[in-house]
Order: C-alpha cells, then sequence, then structure tokens
C-alpha cells in the first residue's frame, strides 16, 4: 500500500470522471481508470503527479472520495445515476451545508468546524 | 422527501440512519475537558534576586541574508535556541528555517543550523512546497523541542500551512516535519507566529492565525505527541492576526493581536476564562499598532510586559511597556531600538552607514563585532531602497526563562536577529 494511497485514489478517480469515455464500454473504462491510476504515480521533480495534485488540496475528506466513487461507478455502469429530484435534493443539502461549514471556516462567526465553542460573553 | 425510484420508507430509514451514525459519533466523542495552564512556575520566581542586567547581542550571524520571525526558548542548561527565517528575501524559495544555540557561559550564540529547508520540507510531506515562512521553536514540559514553521504550496501567505517538528535531545537531532491539519478548508491559510503556551496535562496550546480572505486569530490545542486535538477562534473577520497568548493564572489569559484594520490602528486584546476554549470579543486599547507583530510575558508583580512598535505607521521604534492585567495603564520602560529621525524618515546612504555602524556595535555583542565592517560594506536592498535608508525593529519575540530571565529577540533592520536579555533587577531600575 503506498504512502499516499490516497492521494493516488483522489487522482485517478477525479481523472476519470473529468476525462472522456468516447462511448466505449465497460472493459475499456476499467482499463482507463487504471491507467490514470498509474499516471498518478509518474514522478516529477521527485513527487508524484498525485503528490502535486495532494499539494493543493491536501487529502480530501472521505466524503469527497465516496462521491468520487460514486460518479465513478455511475461512468462504469456499475450504478445507475439517481432520478433528478433526487440529485436535486442532493445538491440542496451539500449546498446547505456549504454555506453553513466554509463561512464558519472562513472566520464570519466563532464557531469553528473543528471545535465547537461558546460564543463569547463580551 | 419522495422519488420514483427510492420510497419513501428507504429514504426515512436512510435518514434516521444517517442521523443515528452522527449521534453515535457525537456521544462516543463527548467535548474534550480542557487542562488549565501550566503557569505555577513564572510567578514563583523571585523579585528581584541578583544585581540590574541587561546585555544585548546578534543571534545570527549571516550577512547577506533578509533575516526574520525570530523565535527563542530556554534550555533546561540555563542555554537558549534562536530560530529565525533566512533568504535572499522574505517569500522566495531559498528561504530556509535557520537556528543558533546560547551557550550560557560564554555568554554569546553559536554558529547558524539549518534546520528546515524548501527541500527537506518537500520531501517530509510529500508535498510541492514554494517558499517557507515563520518558526517558532518551544520547549515542553516534558523536554521534547518542539520547532513549527510556516510552509506554502499554493499562492501567498494566504495558502500556509504549518509543519511541526520535535527533537528529544534538546535539538541535536530533529524528526522529520509534518503538517498538521488545522482546518477541513483544503487545509490552508493557517500560521504561526507567537510563543506557545502550555497547559498541566502537557497540551500545547499554540496561538495561529488565518490570512485567506479574512484576517482573524484561533487558539489550536495540541497533544504532547502533535495532534490537533481541538481549536478556538479568538478574533473572526478581516483586521486581527499573529496573537500572543499571555497566561495569568490556570484559567485566565490575555491575547493581544496584531491590529490589521483600518479604523483606530491600535493593539487588539481579548480575554479567555476557561484556559482557551472561549475569548472575549476583541477591543481596542491604549498602545497603537501599525499593522505591526507584538510579543508579551508575565511578570511576576502580576502584570504584562510588552514589545511592540507603538507607533501608527512605520516600524522605526521598538518600544518595551509595561502594564497591569487590566490592560488600562501602560507605562514605557524603554525604546529597545529605534531610528534617530523621531518620524522614521528615511536617511542617505552616507549619513545611514555612520549612525547604523555605531548601533551595530552597541548591539552585536562581542562576538559578532567583527562583523561591522563587512556589513557596513554590504548595505544593500534589505536596508536601503529608492527613496533612502530606513531603519526597521519589528517582529519581538518574549520569553521569561527558568532562571527568571527575559529574553527577547528580533529583526533588526531585517539583517540580524538582536538578542536582548535583562532580569526583574534591572526592570524595576526602569519604574
Amino acid at each position: 500500500m503506498p504512502e499516499l494511497w490516497q492521494a493516488h485514489l483522489t487522482f485517478g478517480l477525479l481523472a476519470f470522471i473529468v476525462t472522456p469515455g468516447f462511448g466505449f464500454g465497460r472493459g475499456v473504462q476499467g482499463l482507463r481508470l487504471f491507467l490514470l491510476l498509474g499516471i498518478s504515480f509518474i514522478p516529477v521533480d521527485g513527487l508524484s503527479l498525485a503528490a502535486y495534485m495532494r499539494s493543493f488540496t491536501d487529502d480530501v475528506a472521505i466524503t469527497t472520495l465516496v462521491a468520487l466513487a460514486f460518479f465513478a461507478a455511475v461512468r462504469l455502469g456499475l450504478m445507475a445515476m439517481p432520478p433528478q429530484n433526487a440529485r436535486v435534493q442532493l445538491l440542496i443539502a451539500m449546498a446547505g451545508l456549504a454555506l453553513f461549514l466554509y463561512p464558519a471556516t472562513m472566520g464570519l462567526s466563532y464557531w469553528t468546524p473543528i471545535n465547537s465553542v461558546t460564543p463569547p460573553a463580551r | 422527501m419522495s422519488s420514483g425510484k427510492f420510497g419513501f420508507l428507504p429514504t426515512c430509514l436512510s435518514v434516521i440512519a444517517l442521523a443515528a451514525v452522527f449521534t453515535t459519533a457525537w456521544w462516543l466523542h463527548p467535548e474534550r475537558a480542557v487542562a488549565g495552564f501550566a503557569v505555577a512556575n513564572s510567578h514563583a520566581l523571585p523579585l528581584a534576586s541578583k544585581g540590574p542586567f541587561y546585555s544585548t547581542r546578534f543571534a545570527s550571524s549571516d550577512l547577506d541574508e533578509f533575516v526574520h520571525a525570530s523565535s527563542v526558548t530556554s534550555l533546561p542548561d540555563g542555554g537558549l535556541m534562536a530560530v529565525w527565517f533566512a533568504g535572499s528575501r522574505e517569500g522566495a524559495a531559498d528561504v530556509q528555517v535557520r537556528g543558533a544555540r546560547f551557550d550560557a557561559i560564554a555568554a554569546e550564540w553559536g554558529e547558524e543550523l539549518v534546520l528546515a529547508t524548501r527541500e527537506s520540507t518537500q520531501k517530509a510531506t510529500q508535498k510541492h512546497i514554494r517558499k517557507l515562512g515563520n518558526p517558532v521553536i518551544a520547549l515542553a514540559p516534558d523536554n521534547r523541542l518542539w520547532l513549527f514553521y510556516v510552509s506554502v504550496s499554493i499562492g501567498g501567505w494566504a495558502g500556509s500551512a504549518i509543519n511541526a517538528m520535535y527533537s528529544d535531545d534538546l535539538g541535536e537531532t530533529w524528526s522529520t516535519p509534518r503538517q498538521l491539519i488545522t482546518t477541513p478548508f483544503l487545509n490552508i491559510s493557517t500560521l504561526v507566529r507567537n510563543a506557545p503556551v502550555f497547559h498541566q496535562d502537557g497540551t500545547i496550546g499554540l496561538p495561529v492565525y488565518h490570512e485567506f480572505l479574512g484576517k482573524f486569530a484561533e487558539y489550536l490545542y495540541i497533544s504532547p505527541n502533535g495532534e490537533v486535538t481541538g481549536k478556538s477562534r479568538i478574533s473572526k473577520g478581516n483586521d486581527s492576526l499573529q496573537p500572543t497568548v499571555v497566561p495569568m493564572d490556570e484559567q485566565h489569559a490575555v491575547a493581544m493581536l496584531r491590529y490589521a484594520g483600518a479604523s483606530h490602528h491600535r493593539v487588539l486584546a481579548s480575554r479567555t476564562a476557561d484556559a482557551g476554549r472561549t475569548w472575549s470579543k476583541p477591543y481596542p486599547i491604549d498602545p497603537a499598532n501599525p499593522n505591526s507583530a507584538l510579543a508579551a510575558v508575565a511578570t511576576p508583580n502580576h502584570g504584562l510586559l510588552v514589545a511592540l512598535n507603538d507607533l501608527e505607521d512605520g516600524r522605526f521604534r521598538l518600544r518595551l511597556m509595561e502594564t497591569d492585567s487590566s490592560l488600562d495603564l501602560w507605562k514605557p520602560v524603554i525604546d529597545l531600538d529605534e531610528s534617530p529621525d523621531p518620524e522614521g524618515n528615511p536617511f542617505t546612504p552616507e549619513v545611514y552607514r555612520e549612525i547604523i555602524g555605531d548601533k551595530f556595535r552597541l548591539s552585536s555583542g562581542p562576538r559578532r563585532l567583527s562583523l561591522v565592517d563587512e556589513f557596513l560594506t554590504n548595505l544593500d536592498k534589505r536596508v536601503c531602497k529608492t527613496h533612502g535608508c530606513d531603519f526597521e525593529y519589528e517582529y519581538p519575540y518574549f520569553i521569561r526563562s527558568a532562571d527568571g530571565l527575559y529574553h527577547l529577540v528580533y529583526s533588526w533592520n531585517n539583517t540580524f536577529i538582536k538578542h536582548v536579555s535583562f532580569n526583574d533587577a534591572w526592570l524595576l531600575e526602569q519604574l
């Protein structure tokens, strides 16, 4: 198990999702995913491509990895894309969480997503 | 919540299951108790056990590099270790984290050591590293020496992360650095500058700040083995950074912050009454602050000593001030370093060379004194620009060692790290 397995997996899944599949079948798509995972190990100036991407994203959250795996599974034809209203519900839930959590991360209040503390008395 | 493919009941069950997972996780990991500050030793020291003592010397010795953001810690043998960053300019790829040891018997600083480079950090963290920034060194109660320093992978300082490395042999050998996880947002924009404080259970309380979009201060709880276990927010918004935290007793501490806003140009203060879990809303206090770093320590009479640029603009004077625990009464102790021009106006290179030569001789200490001639022939863009040559004394870092001495390090015209030490007897004479 490579030390940066999460970075390699993220790189491979993300590249698989954002690059076109050219309408090939499931077997070729699986081969494409393995090829992209292999590309993530290519070193540039002492760091692998996956490590370079991790430099900018850090280790992504497990929820992000689950989402990437889900969309990769959809592209591989292993899972069906949920109906539009379910996707909209998910999008609303994620947008709501983003609207709540990222302003908190950016210091708009005294609440931090890492450790909830009581608002100041003064 | 219903859809053609996913029925109402499965959706409800999924939501309940998800809620149960979060509730169980919350239940299994209750709010962590925070130990009080470890402050007993500093207040137990005698007020004036020896005669007045005040001494200055340069900790750094390199003549060519831009040096900045120094930090110092005392060691069990009475010596010190200081760290700072040095490079062709602030933010350059060649910036290194350097350090030096102070021999208490010889009362002099040794040769410079390279503790971290862009390359060593990149190799250890397996991340692309563009540049290094502020380092902070501190000796924990378990005699583990910690070095925290800033690195940037993308963008400017707003893209910073904090790296931590430690030494179990007082700085002879060091662990490989590793990045602290401090924020869920790409783990970027957490910087360190000021002295950590320690809690009774060995937890490290590290004052940090954030610079992406906003500017605000936070307080990290780090376990004795270097894991971030929590944090609290000292300030919010976009006008405060670089908190210096001074514990007053087990539960109470004062944080003073650099002001980065545009309205009042005053130092900000915040307080905690629960060992750092919550902080009061920062408020402006008396001393002026030109958006520059400051540093503070507690005194045995429950007051504080603060080193700062007590100016509304510029950093041409570094002043030591005393205040009481209410932060209402402020009294200048001494101007540690200042420009001869009361407005901080620049000088011509010829005049500047003469003035700074005298200041060098007064500041350097015996070991670095021999560098003066070479220094004066090498007055470059670190001090002289097109408008003239400036005096800049900034980024103080303050500690009180176990033997009761105060140690202050700061950037001396971006060319040397100056170390000032004094004792309570000297302080009493000034007040």
